[in-house]
């Protein structure tokens, strides 16, 4: 039985809206025309497009079996070309990715590794590194 | 102000730095038996995102960062700018 809504309509056919043959141009340029991530993120900047990544955001464990945050870390991210960092301020640390997540995992490692060599260079920091080590200490402890 | 892989890596080494080297390039300067300052990049080759958090590990503004990567500030100089910031 054929349904009544296609009856008469040169866009409806079968119950489907399909394009017209300008419409139909006029999508396959805008699908295969070349955007560059530049012009995305310009796009991004002066069109109001919504991003996937997030400004911001908390970190709440390290990978590491004897150490554990005492409370989360927030994170500043930023995109540029191929690469999204994450940035603690506190911290003045960072972590470099081709996408968020291994900018993140990158962060945990870097935390981690910072954390265990002040650890065991504590009688020889200087002034900057003895305060970033009180402040590692703010944030991170050995598991009990 | 980007900076290089290869600048980063003649900071490096004008600034005595000790390094490691694992998936990633941390560094360390050391002075009279004490670390004074660290910093790190990523092994990415050509521009290194981001230069101003590298620049901030170091404690420098951008003219002194600029010198630093143009060749008129040596190590000398920079443990002078440590000197009067207090941090040697």
């Amino acid at each position: 039985m054929e349904l009544p809504i296609a009856r008469g309509n040169p866009y409806l056919r079968g119950g489907r809206i399909e394009p017209s043959s300008e419409q139909t141009d006029t999508i396959i340029s805008e699908s295969f025309s070349p955007v560059s991530k530049s012009s995305i993120a310009e796009r991004h900047k002066t069109e109001g497009w919504l991003s996937a990544t997030p400004s911001t955001l908390l970190l709440g464990m390290l990978p590491h079996p004897q150490l554990r945050l005492r409370v989360p870390l927030e994170l500043e991210v930023e995109r540029a070309d191929d690469t999204i960092t994450v940035w603690n301020e506190k911290l003045q640390e960072l972590g470099y990715g081709t996408y968020l997540t291994a900018a993140v995992e990158d962060f945990q490692q870097a935390v981690t590794e910072l954390y265990l060599t002040l650890s065991s260079e504590q009688d020889r920091l200087g002034p900057a590194m003895a305060e970033l080590w009180q402040q590692l200490q703010d944030y991170i402890e050995y598991r009990q | 102000m980007t900076i290089k892989a290869f600048e980063f890596d003649r900071i490096v080494r004008k600034l005595e730095m000790s390094t490691r080297k694992g998936a990633d390039r941390h560094a360390w300067l050391e002075y009279e038996g004490r670390i004074i300052i660290r910093t790190r990049r990523s092994e990415k080759k050509g521009d290194l995102p981001f230069s101003h958090k590298i620049r901030q590990q170091l404690r420098l503004n951008e003219e002194q960062f600029g010198r630093l990567i143009g060749c008129s500030l040596d190590r000398d100089g920079y443990l002078a700018i440590l000197q009067e910031k207090g941090l040697l």
